[in-house]
């Protein structure tokens, strides 16, 4: 629009532009307030704390780059925790949006007992971290523990200590992501429901199959669906923290020595905040970067329904 | 005239006398550990409150998020007034001036030293300053199951035993019985690896904090990474327990020893008392084994924790005094016993040794630790600063060693050059 | 025709069944296990009933710590989880109309700082956030735990978004010549119709604030303010011998505000309102 052309635009259109700003504030209001008393500040901070030596008991003091030279270069923890983090991203994400979204698609049916069903598959979600599931899972899959006992019970010879084997340890970190798969599964359950039933009733009349029917209807139409799950599920995926604090504690020998709980440990226990930081900036640099990646492939992937013409 | 202006003078220090008595002053005390030491904590200081008209406020967490709750608080200049102090952190808040000297309050007579050593205040030194109080003392042993030493046919270790003395033994109680000993301090090697450090005259820290006093000795090196390599070989002969088992455990009931499974474990003398409980029977104490070649034994005592007062602590005096209860009283000591280790007074020693209340296996450790101040000079300092992030390594290293991933060599080697570089600061 | 369906359903309710068992197994031994004696919880790991029923682990449990029992812990817990759920609905819903459908300057960069939120560890904000709330004096009240609670959550607004996204713009359009504004049609329109990612994102909203732990311990100093999530780590500490049967217990009974409300929204989320009606 040419400045000319703004000059005439009725005062009636730019009052209302003008309105729809103010509104469009009044709607993002209590997030913004929030984010800029909560969330802002501190974010500077603990950028500034980046390039401080701050062991949180006195004052910082300016160090420049060197906590970033230092990651980089003369940490080995640093690279071995990213790489057991990328591991865990990318195996346990697809597991579990997959396990998600298969079960989304069996209980997405008219049946009494649906309801008990998704109460029974979200409840492992719903102990989240908490100390009880931690122990749990400890135990089941110890030496003597459940998962061996049913190995065993269908003839596989299973000895093995799964949390302390050095090659397992990470499986059953994995293994309890994907047993929470709760949220991303009542999500997608929510975007089934919301396909329209004549949908699919018009695909039957045309004779279409059950698997031609997934991959043309339901798949397409889940796909903003999907794209959400991915994003979220990433982002948590790189902070996973708490489960390898509880039950392994970063053991044996790193093995499952997430980024964020060498993170905590930096920060916390061996008092080097700004150092910390500086991780945490670095983390988030990365996820990012990986939520930039799939952001701009979606518009090659995700189809929204009101965009049909 | 005299008389009205005394008789008004008489009465306004009246007043302020009434005033002052009967202002609540108010103490915030803070302290980690599990669901009993919570109650009886709350319990001791509970009478103390009352019997001195202190509003008392607790605030008591787990272990795990005890030091980040502090550190938050510190930041905030919100320290509760009294706080449980542990011997790694100890260091970094008395540096940086969060937590006060006690001295003042030693001298003042506020805390009564009059039933404890000067010397085992040791402990709690920091830069000359009485940065913490400690609470009790402990100590490492050795525990052993004596029924399977007397099904194996071999006699119960002696303070006095060496180090191939004690290989031969797990060797020999192994090919009899068939049942493995723990390996040492798997869950946190700095506790043997001191020991065996200790036996050749060296402390495991500078006095400065800034390095390893035995870096540079080729024997004390060779002689550790000999000790290390011992254990190695008996996890692969199958006389020591798998690392990977052992490594799993996590609550008192999975280790093998009160099983009955496992014939020796090297263990902090505070938990003797939990494991014979879970045991269900009374189980052998005895000192760490010395290292053939060293000049002495290689034991130590530690501060079990410190109780501290809070730079930010409007009232240290009151503080003081609540802190003096903790340490000094016995009605107090009725009520905690040795779940902070063993106390510095003599007389809650003595108390607790002669109370009908006490069991059996808190005499043992009594005893033990009464045994091990005969052999050890003084009380451990605090941890330097930095020192956890090595202590760290250690155990990673020692770990991987065990599991057959490293070289006992590569391990001591590791870790000195790791503490050499994150010491000093 | 009516055998295949039979034999199709009684198939479905086996796989299902049993796949379902499979996930909540270690529930099911928790909850087996807080009847069994504290002690022997976790030497009969393999058995999975009892010897010997007994309820001391909910007596033991409940009675806390130093005379703070669970009924001081639930209640608080309550108190904070309510509120926030009902602050995050509101203020989520809100905001992810204002980015999806209202045009206002700025709505890029504020999109991409709500974003951005999400991918910060929170670890890293813990002390910055505190020294905020200690100088506002809110320390050892609920008010950090509920207030920036009142600010939505990235995750809920970025969800509600897709919901939105999936409504057509022609109704937007058709307001609009109505004479309808965006906050009229915020409210009668776009509301009942992400009913299902609202009842979602409450359900979330509850949940993850129940088992809030690290916020809750930094900023609840008195054990009188206690939630359940933090009173129950309290049952378990590394330097201690920890009292499982107590805590199996606990963890039971705070599972069950979470399973009710899971029931009662859960038809909610799934019985969304189909398209189809929207078109007519």
């Amino acid at each position: 629009m040419t400045k000319q052309n703004q000059a005439a635009l009725s005062p009636a259109l730019r009052r209302r532009r003008l309105t729809e700003t103010g509104i469009g504030y009044l709607f993002i209001g209590p997030w913004l307030i929030c984010f800029l008393a909560f969330s802002l500040v501190p974010f500077v901070i603990s950028f500034v704390l980046s390039f401080m030596d701050y062991n949180m008991l006195s004052a910082p003091t300016f160090v420049g780059f060197s906590n970033y030279v230092k990651l980089f270069t003369g940490d080995k923890l640093f690279k071995t925790s990213l790489g057991v983090t990328f591991r865990f991203v990318f195996i346990a994400i697809p597991l579990r949006l997959a396990f998600a979204l298969l079960v989304a698609l069996i209980l997405n049916r008219q049946s009494k007992m649906v309801p008990l069903y998704r109460v029974v598959y979200y409840l492992p979600s719903i102990l989240g971290g908490s100390v009880a599931v931690s122990v749990m899972w400890r135990y089941c899959f110890s030496k003597t523990g459940v998962l061996n006992t049913a190995l065993q019970a269908i003839g596989i010879a299973s000895n093995i200590s799964w949390i302390s084997n050095k090659d397992t340890a990470l499986w059953s970190l994995i293994l309890l992501f994907i047993w929470q798969f709760g949220s991303p599964m009542l999500i997608f359950l929510s975007g089934l429901k919301q396909i329209p039933k004549s949908y699919y009733e018009a695909a039957e009349c045309d004779g279409a199959g059950p698997l031609v029917r997934f991959f043309r209807i339901t798949l397409p139409l889940l796909t903003p669906i999907i794209f959400f799950n991915l994003v979220m599920q990433m982002i948590g995926g790189f902070m996973v923290f708490s489960q390898a604090m509880i039950i392994t504690d970063g053991g044996p020998m790193n093995r499952t020595l997430v980024y964020a709980l060498y993170l905590y440990r930096q920060s916390f226990a061996y008092y080097k905040m700004g150092y910390g930081c500086a991780m945490a900036w670095v983390l988030m640099t990365i996820i990012g970067f990986f939520t930039l990646l799939v952001f701009r492939s979606s518009s090659a992937w995700v189809f929204y329904e009101n965009e049909i013409k | 005239m005299k008389k009205i202006i005394s008789l008004v003078l008489c009465a306004a220090m009246l007043i302020c006398m009434v005033a002052v008595s009967s202002a609540e002053t108010a103490l915030r005390v803070a302290w980690w550990g599990g669901q009993e030491r919570h109650n009886q904590t709350i319990e001791a200081l509970d009478a103390y409150g009352a019997a001195n008209n202190i509003k008392m406020e607790y605030e008591y967490t787990s272990w795990t998020s005890y030091f980040e709750n502090l550190a938050t608080q510190a930041v905030g200049h919100n320290l509760p007034d009294m706080l449980q102090m542990s011997t790694t952190d100890i260091i970094n808040y008395s540096t940086n001036g969060q937590i006060v000297d006690l001295k003042p309050y030693v001298d003042s007579g506020i805390i009564d030293l009059s039933n404890i050593e000067e010397g085992s205040l040791s402990g709690g030194m920091v830069n000359g300053q009485l940065a913490g109080f400690t609470t009790g003392t402990n100590t490492v042993t050795v525990i052993y199951n004596k029924k399977i030493f007397d099904q194996a046919g071999v006699a119960y270790p002696s303070n006095e035993w060496t180090w191939s003395e004690y290989i031969d033994t797990v060797k020999k109680i192994y090919e009899a019985t068939g049942i493995q000993s723990d390996i040492p301090f798997l869950s946190e090697a700095r506790w043997v690896v001191e020991s065996w450090v200790r036996c050749y005259g060296y402390n495991f820290f500078s006095e400065d904090g800034q390095s390893l006093p035995w870096a540079e000795d080729e024997k004390v090196l060779a002689g550790v990474a000999k000790a290390i390599q011992d254990i190695a070989d008996g996890v692969k002969a199958g006389y020591f327990i798998d690392p990977e088992i052992q490594i799993a455990w996590s609550t008192t009931e999975e280790n093998y020893i009160v099983q009955g499974k496992s014939a020796m474990a090297f263990l902090l003398s505070n938990y003797y008392g939990v494991y014979c409980t879970a045991l269900g029977d009374e189980l052998g104490m005895a000192m760490l084994p010395k290292m053939d070649d060293g000049e002495k034994s290689g034991m130590y005592l530690n501060s079990n924790m410190y109780w501290c007062i809070s730079s930010n602590c409007a009232q240290p005096e009151v503080a003081a005094a609540a802190l003096n209860y903790m340490i000094n009283s016995t009605d107090a000591a009725a009520v905690i016993k040795t779940d902070r280790g063993i106390s510095l007074s003599s007389e809650v020693r003595n108390f607790l040794a002669t109370s009908k209340d006490t069991d059996a296996y808190t005499a043992n450790v009594l005893n033990y630790v009464s045994d091990v101040s005969g052999v050890v000079a003084a009380v451990n300092p605090a941890d330097p600063a930095h020192s956890a992030e090595p202590i760290s390594v250690l155990k990673n290293d020692y770990t991987a060693v065990m599991y057959g991933e490293m070289t006992a060599e590569d391990c001591v080697a590791d870790f000195v050059e790791q503490a050499t570089a994150l010491l000093p600061n | 025709m009516r055998q295949k369906k039979a034999v199709n359903t009684v198939c479905f309710h086996l796989f299902v069944g049993f796949l379902g068992f499979i996930m909540i197994y270690p529930l099911i031994w928790m909850v087996f296990s807080s009847f069994k004696e504290s002690s022997l919880v976790l030497s009969t790991v393999g058995q999975l009933f009892p010897s010997k029923w007994c309820t001391d682990n909910y007596v033991n449990g409940w009675s806390g710590f130093g005379g703070t029992t669970f009924t001081t812990f639930f209640k608080n817990s309550f108190i904070v989880t309510i509120l926030t759920v009902i602050g995050n609905v509101i203020a989520s819903a809100m905001a992810a109309y204002g980015f999806s459908r209202v045009k206002f300057k700025g709505r890029g960069f504020w999109f991409v700082c709500m974003m951005i939120t999400m991918m910060v560890p929170s670890q890293v904000l813990v002390v910055p956030q505190y020294v905020i709330f200690h100088s506002l004096g809110w320390v050892d009240t609920f008010l950090p735990l509920i207030v920036p609670e009142w600010g939505g959550r990235a995750f809920f607004i970025f969800m509600m978004m897709q919901f939105i996204a999936g409504i057509p713009q022609e109704l937007d359009e058709a307001a609009e010549i109505d004479g309808c504004g965006k906050i009229h049609m915020f409210s009668t329109i776009v509301v009942p119709l992400i009913v299902p990612s609202m009842a979602t994102s409450a359900i979330f909203s509850f949940y993850w604030k129940w088992d809030d732990f690290m916020g809750s311990l930094l900023y609840l100093n008195s054990p009188k303010n206690y939630t359940v999530s933090i009173a129950l780590k309290l049952f378990c500490d590394p330097t201690a011998v920890s009292d499982y049967g107590a805590m199996f217990a606990m963890c039971v009974v705070s599972l069950l505000p979470v399973i009710v409300l899971f029931l009662f929204t859960q038809r909610y989320i799934v019985e969304g309102i189909a398209m189809s009606g929207l078109k007519a």
